[in-house]
């Protein structure tokens, strides 16, 4: 599964606090763990991100790098950058609860401003995630 | 580790009283793309002028390629490139003369280049300089640093008189330059986003001194503000070393820190036994916070 | 109150060329009236007077032609018309600056003009009052005239015709029109006109909805460059070998060859018009050499003026391949030479009907000798002079300047004071002395600009920007 030209993937925010090459890999991380970005899957390149969102290919880079090291992505010569074969693409149990860890943070603060207590707030999310299925 | 591309140590510079650089230490290292940030009057265009040796510093020292900037050798002078802030274009040409100008005193010229960056630039060249607004004449002064692709290009507020549209124009052939390990580039300007876009490192001068040199990504995960709620009141100046500034109301207190980490967060939640949200900080905001 | 004086310093201390001969222009002023009061005559008195009336024309003579048009450029921003009473200010300004010149001359030519054997003090203030009246009503016209002309580009080629008029001018002083201008009431009358021109002046000034300036870029030959390059090479590509490059750059001129011929041509027909003036006032054969010497002498002052401005653009080739300091000493120094050649050359064969006219005076080496050399070393000494003021001190800067500006004059004195005099006196003896002295000097010079300019510093040495849009 390639990506179309023009299509964006990712959502990159200059002007945001947090750095474009953290936003790259939060991204690459969520879309992997929810599957969206399959095994085998080619990324854009340096080149064709840096040129598409106008931000400077070294950051880029080294997001990619980053998740090279972390064994999400693999280099092929000459090709573009592939999503590894080797982790399962839905991503571990701890994995997959790091990708929520911010709001989960955010929400034991608001809880403990409220002084909610731990049983009724996940009596609350029980039931919430029974709306949905 | 490669030679630093652009030194300097204790750079001073005073004119008759009046200090307007102190105690500038920086490196820059070849294919980074730095980026000066500053109030008026902070001194960016004085310290680019020192750099390229128009003006001697009046203490420490200033070094392009391994040379001292103010006995700038000849011979090197065609790896550099810059874009006063106030151009130098003779009134009475025009564009295109300007550029035969440029392309005479070069070894080399790249016409390629040129031809496309006028086209996509929409850079009038036929009409005499003092016709153009102060826009297309920016434009053309960018135009003439660029035409010999050099090593080393310095522009000093490049982008002030341009519309956005020219302006992303400009951050491409920024970012294509930036691709390139053997370029480096040093701009100072006011407009923020486009730094966050194409920099990778970031100085701020404030009154004649760098109170940040570093790479912006470690800058927006150091420089971040904190909302710190206690169960308990809170002391009347925080224990934080690092704070440029900070408020505190009986148990809620608001601070910006310079340094921000893991054990540095550990620390100061057992110590206030406090919640502490933490919020990053844009660019802007980060320039903002470190005037106030 | 501080807007007016404001107005007026910028008006009367420009800047640059215009303070230089102001300064000099009063000590000559000065000199010559102290010698005259205090009955000391080195030289004869009628040189004395002569010296007197060149130091008034030099310190008049810039403020003349540069206040309309600097007034215009001062009054143009529309950020003028939000401050209270800006415009009245600058008018009330502009009046002062010309009127604080009309009794600086009114006050000087008065003095110096050849007094009756009887005459009182009060006959010596009549005169004053006269000569304060008449310039002042001169000075009014003429302002009001070139600022409004000059809101069009070639306004400045106005005060061509302008020179023909003011040598005319002691003509028709003595005509019968003349002598009812001066007669009290003519006074009283003309006085009143210009008073009243300046408040119909400032009237409109007030009113008057926007200021129009023109775009000034190169002095008069911009419109011609202009117009004829932009034809050449519509669609061509233009070559420049680097010498040609570096010129341009340097000098700020789009077509430097060009703008040389243009400006020779001007002076030939400025110099034309003042040799006219003096041919038909029928000088003596010495006083027309003297009057050629001292042509010759500005044939070097105005294009060593030029050499601050090149020193200054020179900031702009700093960072262009193969130039570095000493280089572009060389440059600089090459170009102001060219000036000061042209200058020369031009000045001397401009002044050679007039020592022809006046070869029935003996020792024709010594008049070439002085008309060509004497000029040219005063010329390479002030060159040096300029080029070393690139370090910005500015009292060390204008002493120096005040003292070559003393040597220069004191040549002028001596050199004017052996053509009138015709005798092989110390006079004559003096000016070969000053000018091998200065030839002696130029080396020394040149070393030590050299030597400064290995730590020119061009934040303090700025170029100056004409307005830019």
């Amino acid at each position: 599964m390639g990506t179309a030209p023009g299509i964006r993937l990712f959502t990159l925010q200059p002007s945001s606090g947090v750095p474009i090459y953290l936003q790259l890999i939060q991204q690459v991380r969520r879309m992997v763990a929810s599957g969206q970005l399959a095994a085998g899957a080619e990324l854009p390149s340096v080149r064709e991100v840096a040129s598409e969102y106008t931000v400077n290919p070294t950051t880029i880079s080294k997001a990619y790098s980053l998740l090279e090291n972390e064994g999400l992505l693999q280099r092929n010569r000459g090709k573009p950058m592939t999503i590894a074969a080797s982790r399962r693409t839905s991503g571990s149990l701890p994995q997959r609860l790091k990708q929520v860890e911010a709001q989960v943070d955010a929400l034991v603060l608001a809880a403990r401003q409220l002084q909610l207590t731990a049983p009724e707030l996940c009596q609350f999310i029980d039931r919430k995630m029974g709306e949905d299925s | 580790m490669t030679e630093a591309l652009v030194s300097t140590r204790t750079l001073s510079k005073a004119i008759g009283s009046k200090s307007i650089l102190r105690d500038i230490t920086v490196d820059v290292s070849p294919g980074s793309v730095v980026g000066i940030i500053g109030k008026n009057g902070a001194g960016k265009t004085t310290l680019m002028d020192i750099l390229l040796g128009f003006s001697p510093a009046t203490a420490g020292t200033a070094q392009l390629f391994g040379h001292d900037s103010f006995t700038l050798p000849a011979a090197i002078k065609d790896r550099i490139g810059f874009v006063p802030q106030r151009d130098e274009l003779v009134n009475n040409l025009t564009g295109r003369q300007h550029l035969a100008l440029t392309a005479a005193l070069q070894k080399r010229w790249n016409h390629a280049l040129i031809e496309r960056l006028q086209a996509a630039w929409e850079v009038p060249l036929d009409r005499v300089v003092f016709k153009l607004s102060g826009g297309e004449r920016q434009k053309l002064s960018i135009l003439l640093a660029l035409g010999h692709e050099p090593a080393l290009l310095l522009l000093d507020e490049p982008v002030a008189s341009l519309d956005p549209i020219s302006r992303r124009e400009f951050l491409r052939e920024m970012i294509a330059i930036a691709g390139d390990q053997s370029r480096t580039v040093l701009f100072s300007t006011h407009i923020i986003s486009d730094l966050e876009r194409v920099a990778d490192v970031i100085w701020i001068l404030r009154n004649g001194t760098i109170v940040w040199a570093g790479p912006l990504d470690t800058l927006k995960e150091n420089v971040v503000r904190l909302s710190i709620h206690s169960r308990q009141p809170l002391p009347r100046i925080l224990p934080l070393p690092t704070a440029l500034t900070q408020q505190v109301t009986a148990e809620r207190a608001s601070a910006v820190v310079t340094q921000w980490n893991e054990p540095e967060a550990q620390r100061l939640r057992l110590e206030l036994n406090a919640d502490i949200e933490v919020e990053p900080l844009s660019l802007e905001d980060i320039f903002v916070e470190f005037h106030s | 109150m501080k807007g007016i004086a404001r107005v007026v310093w910028l008006l009367l201390w420009g800047g640059g060329l215009q303070n230089w001969l102001m300064v000099i222009g009063g000590c000559m002023t000065l000199g010559s009236l102290g010698a005259l009061a205090a009955h000391w005559h080195p030289v004869p008195q009628t040189v004395l007077v002569f010296l007197g009336f060149m130091g008034v024309m030099l310190t008049v003579i810039s403020p003349f032609f540069a206040d309309a048009i600097n007034f215009r450029s001062i009054c143009g921003p529309r950020s003028i018309w939000l401050i209270p009473h800006g415009r009245l200010k600058l008018a009330a300004g502009a009046f002062l600056a010309q009127l604080l010149l009309a009794v600086f001359i009114g006050v000087a030519v008065g003095a110096l003009l050849p007094a009756p054997a009887h005459a009182t003090g009060a006959a010596v203030i009549h005169a004053m009052t006269q000569v304060l009246v008449m310039a002042f009503a001169c000075l009014t016209l003429h302002f009001l005239c070139f600022y409004w002309v000059n809101q069009y580009r070639l306004g400045i080629l106005v005060f061509l015709p302008y020179g023909l008029l003011l040598v005319l001018l002691p003509g028709f002083m003595r005509s019968p029109l003349g002598a009812l201008l001066v007669s009290p009431n003519g006074l009283g009358a003309v006085a009143t006109a210009s008073v009243l021109a300046w408040v119909l002046f400032g009237v409109r000034l007030v009113t008057v909805r926007h200021i129009r300036v023109a775009e000034r870029t190169d002095p008069v030959v911009g419109t011609f460059s202009a117009a004829a390059t932009g034809a050449e090479v519509a669609g061509a590509i233009p070559r420049y070998s680097t010498q040609q490059a570096m010129t341009i750059l340097l000098s700020g001129i789009a077509n430097p060859r060009r703008a040389s011929i243009l400006t020779a041509l001007a002076s030939c027909g400025l110099f034309a018009l003042i040799m006219l003036g003096i041919l038909l006032g029928k000088p003596a054969a010495k006083s027309a050499l003297m009057w050629g010497f001292v042509l010759c002498c500005f044939g070097s002052l105005i294009p060593v003026a030029m050499v601050d401005a090149l020193s200054r653009r020179a900031s702009f080739l700093w960072l262009k391949p193969g130039l570095d300091r000493a280089e572009l000493f060389r440059l600089v120094e090459r170009g102001s030479w060219r000036r000061l050649l042209v200058g020369n050359i031009t000045a001397f064969l401009l002044a050679g009907p007039l020592v022809i006219y006046g070869t029935r005076f003996q020792h024709p080496g010594m008049i070439l000798f002085a008309i060509l050399a004497a000029p040219v070393a005063a010329g390479a000494a002030l060159l040096y002079v300029w080029l070393l003021q690139v370090r910005g001190t500015v009292w060390g800067g204008t002493l120096t300047m005040i003292t070559a500006g003393l040597l220069l004059l004191l040549q002028i004195l001596f050199g004017s004071a052996a053509f009138v005099s015709g005798q092989a006196d110390a006079s004559q003896l003096l000016l070969p002395w000053l000018v091998g002295s200065e030839i002696l000097l130029v080396p020394v010079l040149r070393h030590l600009a050299g030597r400064r300019w290995q730590r020119i510093d061009w934040l303090i040495h700025k170029p100056v920007r004409l307005n830019q849009p």
